[in-house]
């Protein structure tokens, strides 16, 4: 007997015990995959999903002439771009800065407070939203009215909408982010601090020769695995705040497939962009990850 | 030792995992049969001599409803209701199959995509058209022809042959449309306690409107901070917007949103491109400049935008029928009536009547299977169920009320396979009088006697039913509707064919466009002249290629 069938012969239960679990993805993440057909169909509900006319390329077709196009894939990647790095950047500085505080029940609180929004969904936050913003009642407005800024519709504006989604959406989020942050800085070695402050460092220095570097690792996997969402900017979000005035700036991927799939149930052509969608994140994960690998020697697997 | 009873703890566990699993699906698959297989057995059994005894047999499918209460001893297969129509038409009703009415709709597709049609079902326009095309059910012409009674020719095409004519493909009559009623207009509701308190005449022209929201604004009976003149929500120009909408107002310039009308030479044109549509947004303009619509109406929906009108900022809105239903909010509180609101017909812009948009009325049909061996069965039904529905004599009322004849909440007329509805009510005749002169004995359908009865109440004191008065009451907004009817004061989309293939790939950017332009011009953010660049532009985008399809469609079925 050797060692190999000796560990399966202990552990092949555990195996056995995979096998639910298994059976569920296969069931549920891959058997669905046959879907992907629809991309290529002219699909008709009744017919289903192996009766329904092959068209080869044509919904990919009627995408690449769809008039606001080019428009729609830069607002996408505008405001998905923006939310990215701004998603790094806040609940980095947030979690550096809270890992200072010295009381550990100040720390805890507003940890606490800042996780919250995490929870809301976007159709209440877009109604509070709406309200917080309103140019005549908002109470935002009302603050930049003390040093004289005229009030802004904020959600009505080609120039500031593409904005306001990425604060908003960073305000619902970096509580979320900051928690896996702080949980990184933990992980730092005490020693490294004792070391720096006798070569005699500062805390800033400390904070930029020992904890960055230190939490480099998370940095890099949270942003490979963030790169993919470069064509996400957000349907829920956006969906509940934007109106024709704002489609300029407003209107992404996602929104855009709402209104051609769901409203005119062109259910193949909704297929089609999802598919892409699909593809080009895929390229975009496989491309950060090599970049991660090669740069900062992470790996996944 | 040890492993083995571990590896049977383990074993036992996911094995009752996978058996609890397939448990769930033993017992639907259970739940199911017993429906199923005993009807199927009936039909075949019952086929064998439809002649003996003059009793034809014909199929259909059934979605079983919650609110239907069988009397002791009835169920699907044997009740008052499937007997009646045996006893009075000679026709026996079989179930295929009976599904919940949640599943209902996806087991029709699912019937039709296995090809095992019942002699009879309800299905959607789609499908119409499909199972057409399948050439899977059977051209009625001829059927209907012989077998429909006057009285049901007559009851299918009170609103003109419309509906009757959607269900026709190249002059074949391919199913019989579950008709409603199409006559569902909008109306202005305004605050009459303010009228009378600023002494302002009712609103009769769109001037009259504007000028009515201005002097609201200024004289600001309402005492609040913020007020505007008109209530305005962020998808003013959809069907489903029912209140605070901006539909009617555009109606109220001769315009209309997104239907196809007669350009005048014998073809159609779309109307959200009409220039009428340019009169209508250069007033709207006009009043956002002057303060008269919420600036921020673009993020608020209908509920929000409510608000103004439920706390005094706003007087004035558009709407549909059941408007006061939104009103009441705002209207009675504490048990008393705080604001006062009239209904008028929407104003127009010159001396010639405004005419509400509305649709066709129908988007459900039943079809027979082209394997149906009695399509004069369901004629046969389509007819008793016009007659039992419309004027039943008392032993009739079993169709609706079962065996016992006494009204106990139990929906027997849901049995009923086959049911139409009026395409023509005269509500507006019979309720307001009989409201006003309290005579219950002139109301004829069970509708007209529940709104009465709601309207009784808050005569009699219980404000919570307020809003049925301002609907069914004297100078309600059903009032409103014969002289509507009468002078045919309406507007109805000129096409109703399936959409057309440019139509399916265009659409969605045509109505973006259009929002777009329509938005930015009432919000003052581009010039009016954006209006004659939109147009250009729809044309381009495809709009000329829908408007060819639709005038070959319409060539065709005019």
């Amino acid at each position: 007997m050797n060692g190999l069938t000796r560990i399966w012969k202990r552990e092949w239960p555990l195996h056995l015990m995979l096998i639910p679990g298994l059976f569920l993805v296969l069931l549920f993440s891959y058997v669905p995959m046959a879907g992907i057909i629809m991309a290529f169909q002219k699909y008709v509900p009744n017919k289903g999903l192996f009766g329904s006319p092959l068209i080869g390329m044509k919904n990919f077709q009627l995408l690449i002439d769809y008039p606001d196009i080019g428009r729609v894939f830069f607002n996408t990647m505008f405001i998905a771009v923006m939310k990215i790095a701004a998603g790094l950047f806040v609940p980095i500085t947030i979690a550096i800065l809270l890992n200072e505080l010295r009381r550990e029940w100040i720390k805890r609180t507003f940890q606490t407070l800042v996780y919250l929004p995490h929870f809301m969904s976007w159709v209440l936050l877009s109604g509070i939203l709406v309200d917080i913003l309103s140019p005549s009642s908002g109470i935002f407005n009302q603050v930049l009215g003390w040093f004289g800024i005229k009030p802004i519709f904020f959600l009505g504006s080609n120039d500031w909408f593409p904005y306001v989604m990425v604060a908003s959406d960073v305000w619902k989020e970096f509580g979320f982010g900051t928690i896996v942050y702080l949980a990184a800085l933990t992980s730092i070695n005490p020693s490294l601090y004792e070391a720096a402050a006798m070569d005699g460092a500062g805390r800033i220095k400390q904070t930029f020769y020992v904890t960055i570097p230190g939490m480099m690792p998370i940095i890099v996997l949270m942003l490979t695995l963030n790169i993919g969402n470069v064509l996400n900017a957000g349907f829920e979000q956006i969906f509940n705040l934007y109106s024709p005035p704002v489609y300029e700036s407003a209107d992404i991927i996602d929104t855009f497939v709402y209104r051609m799939g769901v409203q005119q149930a062109q259910f193949g052509f909704a297929t089609a962009v999802g598919l892409l969608k699909s593809i080009v994140s895929f390229l975009f994960v496989s491309l950060s990850y090599v970049l991660a690998y090669r740069l900062a020697n992470y790996r996944i697997f | 030792m040890k492993l083995g009873r571990k590896f049977l703890l383990i074993t036992t566990l996911i094995v009752s995992v996978a058996l609890a699993a397939c448990g769930n699906n033993a017992k639907e698959t259970q739940k199911s049969s017993p429906s199923a297989s005993p009807s199927a057995s009936a039909s075949s059994s019952g086929s064998s001599g439809p002649e003996s005894g003059g009793v034809i047999e014909v199929s259909t499918v059934s979605p079983s409803d919650p609110y239907l209460k069988f009397d002791e001893g009835e169920s699907w297969e044997k009740n008052a209701v499937y007997d009646a129509y045996e006893k009075d038409v000679g026709v026996k009703i079989t179930n295929k199959w009976i599904a919940d009415i949640t599943q209902f709709k996806e087991k029709v597709k699912i019937t039709i995509a296995s090809d095992d049609l019942p002699d009879f079902l309800l299905v959607n326009a789609t499908q119409l058209k499909e199972l057409t095309e399948a050439d899977m059910i059977m051209d009625l012409t001829d059927v209907y022809e012989q077998h429909a009674t006057e009285e049901t020719k007559k009851f299918l095409t009170m609103d003109g042959g419309l509906q009757m004519k959607t269900a026709t493909f190249d002059g074949k009559l391919m199913g019989i449309p579950s008709s409603y009623n199409p006559y569902q207009y909008q109306y202005l509701y305004v605050r009459t306690d303010w009228l009378k308190e600023l002494n302002l005449p009712e609103p009769k022209t769109m001037a009259d409107v504007v000028a009515i929201s201005e002097e609201f604004k200024a004289k600001n009976p309402g005492g609040k901070s913020t007020t505007y003149g008109l209530a305005v929500s962020k998808n003013p120009f959809s069907i489903e917007t029912g209140v605070t909408g901006l539909r009617a107002f555009l109606n109220g310039y001769h315009a209309y949103e997104n239907i196809w009308i007669e350009d005048g030479n014998g073809g159609l044109m779309n109307s959200d491109v009409q220039p009428e549509v340019k009169q209508a947004l250069v007033a709207l303009q006009d009043m956002f400049k002057k303060g008269l619509i919420d600036p921020e109406f673009a993020v608020k929906d209908t509920e929000k935008a409510a608000e103004l009108l439920y706390d005094d900022g706003i007087g004035m809105v558009f709407g549909a029928t059941w408007t006061p239903a939104q009103l009441v909010k705002g209207a009675v509180k504490d048990g008393k009536v705080v604001q006062e609101w009239g209904v008028f017909p929407i104003p127009s812009v010159d001396g010639n009547p405004a005419r509400p948009q509305i649709g066709i009325g129908v988007d459900e049909y039943y079809v027979i299977s082209k394997k149906a061996k009695h399509p004069e069965g369901v004629i046969k039904l389509l007819n008793q169920w016009i007659v039992i529905d419309n004027h039943p004599t008392p032993e009739q009322k079993v169709y609706t009320l079962g065996k016992d004849l006494v009204e106990k909440g139990s929906n027997y007329w849901l049995l009923n396979p086959l049911r139409v509805g009026k395409q023509l009510d005269n509500n507006g005749e019979i309720l307001p009088k009989a409201i006003e002169t309290k005579d219950a004995s002139i109301l004829q359908t069970q509708d007209q006697k529940n709104r009465y009865e709601g309207a009784m109440k808050f005569v009699n004191g219980d404000t919570s039913m307020w809003w049925e008065y301002l609907i069914s009451g004297p100078k309600g907004a059903l009032s409103l509707n014969p002289e509507i009817q009468n002078n045919k004061q309406y507007m109805q989309n000129k096409f109703y064919g399936t959409p057309t293939p440019t139509m399916a790939d265009r659409q969605e950017i045509l109505v973006k466009k259009r929002d777009e332009v329509y938005f930015k011009i009432i919000m003052n953010q581009v010039s009016v002249d954006e209006f004659d660049k939109f147009v250009e532009e729809w044309k381009k985008l495809g709009g000329d290629e829908i408007t060819k399809e639709v005038n070959e469609w319409y060539a065709a079925n005019k």
